[in-house]
């Protein structure tokens, strides 16, 4: 019975696919919808003090928790890593802490 | 409602914090307005970094959403985000390893303060931390080719979360003088796609997931544009160090960090990694002035690469 509420999505190119938790398509494009935009916001935020590459992000927000990460390496063989909880607030930092061991 | 004695003794203790802690700055904001900034950014920049931090969080208060605590990471440093409404901290700190630190120091700030400057105690609070054990694993229809059985069965199709240029974006945005007055709907389709043109945006609006069944369309991974912008990234820094060694010199150098990064022999690295990888490179330059010059011209270099 797969976890509705958690979801570790990885993308590959312009797919993301569900590795571990929820995997349906709601989860996955919700996912897609809302890493963009915060990661077009963390993009900005950064070239606003000449750090123009985002390496990851994660937010807590009202109900959600949203984090990503972009591939160090070609070793790691996806693009960027996801973390997508619909069940209330985590801390951000462990939600990083997850994305690098995956 | 704080009073500006609160508001002074509230910077002082954030002084002391910052001071103390070794973070590398910190920004502290009252209803979108700067209230108190170290940092060793210039005032350009952080009146900027202000303006983009409100945009963030009207991205979420527009979607109905309250953005309450963030960490982003870039390849110059981190930034802890706390938006405690009305204020919002910034915590810059250089060391990912040090950002639980960084956060208990916050969390104790906001517990001595939550009182005073009228915000909610919580902050002063850890969340709870999650934890991917248990999580079930996605399995595989079939044993034979589970990548693309497992793509099939859960791959949505996505505007791919990679940066876009900053050319693009800030096209894109170049009418968003102030986000908070521009409607949710509106700005996730500005930053869904910044170069996709409304047509396109409506079209994947109406079919946000999922390929056709049954395709099975090449996805754009990093063998792509990443492994060409490595290259001439790669070129770019074997030429910057072919000015104080020899050009084959430089190129084991930049193979030997490669190695031990774990990275295989025709492998490369993604574009958040050039600037530390670079400076890790300069670090090994022992005259000073020489290193500096070379730090000048890497930012350069990388620069020219990100979001290219």
């Amino acid at each position: 019975m797969p976890n509705e509420k958690l979801s570790l999505i990885e993308v590959h190119g312009d797919r993301a696919v569900g590795i571990r938790g929820d995997s349906s398509e709601k989860a996955l494009s919700l996912f897609a919808r809302d890493a963009e935009s915060f990661q077009t916001r963390a993009y900005l935020i950064g070239s606003s003090i000449g750090m123009s590459a985002v390496t990851g992000a994660a937010a807590a927000y009202d109900e959600g928790t949203i984090g990503f990460r972009f591939a160090n390496s070609s070793n790691e063989g996806f693009d960027a890593r996801g973390i997508l909880a619909t069940d209330g607030q985590y801390d951000p930092i462990s939600v990083m802490s997850c994305l690098e061991l995956g | 409602m704080a009073d500006s004695q609160t508001f002074d003794a509230a910077i002082k203790a954030l002084k002391m914090m910052r001071k103390v802690r070794r973070l590398s700055g910190l920004i502290f904001v009252n209803e979108g307005v700067l209230l108190h900034a170290e940092s060793k950014f210039t005032e350009e920049q952080e009146a900027s970094f202000v303006r983009e931090v409100n945009a963030l969080i009207a991205l979420y208060r527009n979607s109905d959403k309250q953005l309450s605590r963030s960490i982003l990471g870039f390849d110059g440093g981190n930034v802890l985000l706390y938006n405690c409404v009305p204020f919002w901290l910034a915590l810059f700190f250089d060391d990912k390893a040090t950002a639980e630190t960084v956060q208990r120091n916050a969390q104790d700030f906001f517990s001595k303060w939550a009182d005073p400057l009228g915000i909610d105690p919580s902050f002063g609070t850890s969340l709870p931390k999650l934890s991917l054990d248990g999580l079930s694993e996605v399995e595989p229809a079939s044993n034979e080719s589970p990548t693309s059985e497992l793509a099939e069965s859960a791959a949505a199709t996505t505007a791919p979360i990679r940066p876009a240029s900053s050319a693009a974006i800030q096209a894109a945005l170049a009418d968003q003088s102030d986000a908070e007055s521009i409607p949710a709907s509106d700005l996730a389709a500005e930053s869904r796609a910044p170069s996709q043109t409304e047509s396109e945006v409506s079209a994947q609006e109406e079919t946000p997931t999922g390929p056709a069944p049954g395709s099975d369309q090449p996805t754009r991974s990093m063998d792509g544009n990443a492994q060409e912008t490595w290259n001439s990234f790669r070129s770019q820094v074997e030429g910057l160090f072919s000015k104080v060694l020899g050009r084959a010199q430089a190129s084991r150098i930049i193979d030997r960090e490669l190695k031990a990064l774990g990275i295989a022999s025709d492998g490369f690295l993604n574009e958040s990694q050039f600037r530390p990888f670079g400076q890790k490179l300069v670090g090994r330059v022992k005259d000073r002035m020489t290193k500096k010059q070379l730090e000048t011209e890497l930012v350069d270099i990388v620069n020219r690469h990100i979001g290219s």
